[in-house]
């Protein structure tokens, strides 16, 4: 995954608890920089059944992962 | 068993469905990811979440499993349950597995492949067993009260990190199981897998 959507903390919340495509859930994520951004994926597959039309507006960014790994 | 899910229909509604019992722990999927033929095959944001929490097993009898149905990787947990340095989890790691049951240590079996079983199982207070396809390897280890997080698949239950690419076939929880049940529970998953042509 190279390319996400970056999403302003706004956007974020009005998609936690939406479908993207009537079953699928959106599941906005923070990455290393602190940007929320959603996957292509779920950009590409949103089938607007929540009137989510602007994700397709939102501006594409490098993907930078943030490593959270378990403490065990 | 309190969950099996067989993961076919490629579809991300049929992968949904609980066949033990199908008005309980249906699946929510979150994220991209995608539902094909092969299963589920999870982007590395996404996962499913089972609302089974991992206190619905008694302390030592649990069981965890998974058929991955390909061999993409990401390091991280293929299904999990975690709180607080606690879990019953199945990671898949560079050149080992990390499994644990109701435990804060964690068992590093090797491999040369990723794509097949993984199971860990615990019935008793003071061990648990690791297998991948039919090589089991028993550890000694403490255990812990069950925790209240669910088990997702594709990350940790009550941790957003560790998310895993592995395409999976199928996944189970339930009690423990004896080192025999498991190889027959392995047996049936990959006769299943092998009618589906995803072995």
């Amino acid at each position: 995954m190279e390319t996400v959507y970056k999403l302003t903390e706004e956007q974020k919340d009005l998609l936690v608890g939406q479908t993207w495509d009537g079953v699928q859930f959106f599941n906005p994520n923070q990455d290393a920089d602190g940007n929320w951004f959603i996957s292509v994926e779920e950009v590409n597959g949103c089938t607007h059944q929540g009137a989510n039309e602007w994700i397709h507006e939102l501006p594409l960014i490098t993907y930078n992962p943030l490593i959270n790994e378990l403490p065990m | 068993m309190k969950a099996l899910y067989p993961m076919v229909g490629g579809t991300a509604e049929s992968h949904r469905w609980n066949l033990k019992n199908t008005s309980q722990y249906k699946i929510d999927w979150f994220g991209g990811g995608s539902h094909t033929s092969i299963g589920y095959v999870p982007n590395g944001l996404s996962f499913g979440s089972t609302y089974l929490s991992n206190d619905t097993m008694p302390q030592n009898s649990c069981h965890i499993s998974v058929y991955a149905t390909g061999t993409n990787f990401s390091g991280g947990c293929d299904i999990g349950s975690y709180q607080g340095s606690w879990g019953t989890m199945i990671y898949s790691r560079q050149t080992y597995f990390e499994t644990t049951v109701n435990s804060n240590s964690i068992v590093y079996p090797g491999y040369t492949t990723r794509k097949g079983f993984n199971l860990a199982s615990r019935t008793t207070s003071n061990s648990i067993f690791s297998q991948f396809n039919q090589s089991q390897t028993t550890y000694n280890t403490t255990s812990t009260t069950p925790k209240t997080s669910f088990f997702n698949i594709s990350k940790p239950g009550g941790w957003n990190g560790d998310y895993s690419t592995r395409q999976l076939g199928l996944v189970s929880i339930g009690d423990g199981l004896t080192n025999g049940e498991a190889i027959l529970l392995y047996n049936a998953v990959l006769a299943y897998q092998t009618t589906l042509s995803r072995q």
